[in-house]
């Protein structure tokens, strides 16, 4: 991810100041490094010392990628519709910037949610879709999430653009919400939720809870990593922007002072 | 005055030799198609998606008593029915597989066409789809089954009594059922 923008950003004649020449830094690669070896350990716990179920055999095993990837998708949601209402409320850049690179990552992993969905839903269910509420619902999340990014793409004014963005980031919350409660609300193939399903206890024991946990730490911190590197890429992006329009304006200036100077007979050789 | 950035043959050599161009404007111009055609895809898909949710998420499927109940009503209409199977029904046929479906006491017979999920056992929740037989009987026949999993997660080779008790967790009212007298 240590994109190479050094080259493009020297651009600006003046010199840009110290804007960053890369995504990565000291702490993020120390994050990189916790998540590679959390992967690992998810990988040791969930597919080696983690026993079978007693109904469904190994196919259990794809609930360690399946839950912690559906719970940071609706926690990308969150940060999207807390982005794109402190835009709307407090124009804040920042926060509008946090919004579409949070729904990246967001729609990303409920592309997992429903890819390890279905690959868990053939051996135990038996078919890889049907149309339940819960699936239904999380297959809306993510065409919403796709059409918050196609409309945030869309070229038009920045303040536009963001603004049009932000008024669909809102509706996010709100259907992780339908997602999250469809299981109880209505009829689903879908089973409820395991954890806390009576106040603190779970309906899964053991290692395989542990597993669980290993998997809520491994693909947080995935989410947390991508999540930084998506949103200084985002960043730097918005600053090249400004230094383009800057560059044509100044290399007009410069055309209109050349042509001045030519009327006025001080030609150079 | 026009601020339109030149492209091309203009690109200048930077302080280092590399190459800079301005961004370009008219990419801009062309980048609205394909970002247009997304929009408009995803809005269909989505009316799609919803139109599908309404019709089918709501009553997604009948309870065994809730479909005996409206025997009459549903007549052969296709629609998805869930029940627990009752233990020591299940017998192979030439085309599939015959059992008892039971769900709050009431029970009726199921003819099921084509293989079972490898999951399908007694005492095990399970949706089917098809419609009642044309005879006028509550005979349910069958050709697609899924096995409705609980939210519950225990170990293989644990206790048996431990596993009894979490087996017939997603509808724990029909284990009652079979002291029922039947007709």
């Amino acid at each position: 991810m240590t994109t190479q923008i050094a080259s493009q950003s020297r651009g600006r004649p003046s010199g840009a100041g110290d804007a960053p020449t890369s995504t990565g830094s000291r702490a993020t690669r120390v994050l990189g490094i916790l998540t590679i070896v959390a992967i690992a350990t998810l990988a040791l716990f969930g597919l080696v010392l983690s026993p079978a179920d007693a109904n469904q055999g190994d196919a259990v095993r794809i609930l360690y990628v399946h839950v912690p990837s559906a719970t940071f998708a609706y926690v990308g949601c969150f940060l999207t519709t807390l982005g794109s209402a402190l835009y709307l409320w407090k124009r804040s850049q920042w926060w509008e910037l946090v919004a579409y690179a949070s729904a990246e990552i967001a729609a990303l992993f409920t592309a997992v949610t429903l890819a390890t969905g279905m690959l868990w839903g053939r051996p135990t269910w038996g078919v890889y879709w049907v149309w339940d509420a819960r699936l239904t619902s999380t297959a809306m999340l993510l065409l919403l999430l796709l059409g918050y990014l196609a409309v945030r793409r869309l070229p038009a004014e920045p303040s536009v653009r963001s603004k049009r963005a932000a008024i669909i980031g809102l509706l996010l919350v709100p259907n992780v919400v339908i997602v999250r409660q469809s299981v109880q609300w209505w009829r689903t193939l879908h089973q409820k939720p395991t954890l806390f399903a009576n106040g603190l206890d779970s309906h899964i024991e053991g290692l395989m809870l542990f597993a669980l946990f290993v998997g809520f730490v491994a693909i947080g911190l995935l989410f947390t990593w991508l999540l930084v590197h998506r949103f200084r890429l985002a960043w730097l992006e918005e600053q090249l922007d400004e230094q383009g329009l800057d560059l044509a304006i100044a290399e007009r200036r410069a055309e209109a002072a050349a042509e001045v100077a030519a009327d006025t007979g001080v030609v150079a050789p | 005055m026009e601020l339109t950035p030149r492209t091309g043959p203009e690109a200048e050599a930077g302080p280092d030799g590399a190459v800079t161009t301005a961004p370009s404007r008219s990419k801009t111009t062309k980048s609205r198609l394909p970002a247009m055609a997304l929009l408009v895809v995803v809005v269909l898909v989505g009316g799609y998606v919803l139109v599908n949710a309404l019709g089918s998420a709501t009553t997604f499927y009948r309870n065994v008593d809730e479909a005996v109940a409206q025997r009459d009503t549903l007549g052969t209409k296709r629609f998805r029915l869930q029940g627990t199977v009752e233990p020591g029904t299940d017998r192979r046929t030439g085309e599939g597989v015959d059992f008892v479906l039971t769900y709050n006491g009431v029970e009726l017979p199921v003819q099921h066409a084509g293989d079972p999920p490898e999951m399908f056992k007694a005492n095990e929740a399970v949706l089917l789809e098809g419609h009642f037989a044309a005879d006028g009987s509550t005979t349910f026949q069958s050709d697609l089954m899924i096995v409705k999993h609980s939210e519950t997660y225990t170990a293989e080779h644990q206790d048996r009594i431990a596993e009894a008790e979490t087996g017939g967790q997603v509808a724990p009212s029909t284990t009652a059922g079979t002291g029922a007298p039947t007709p």
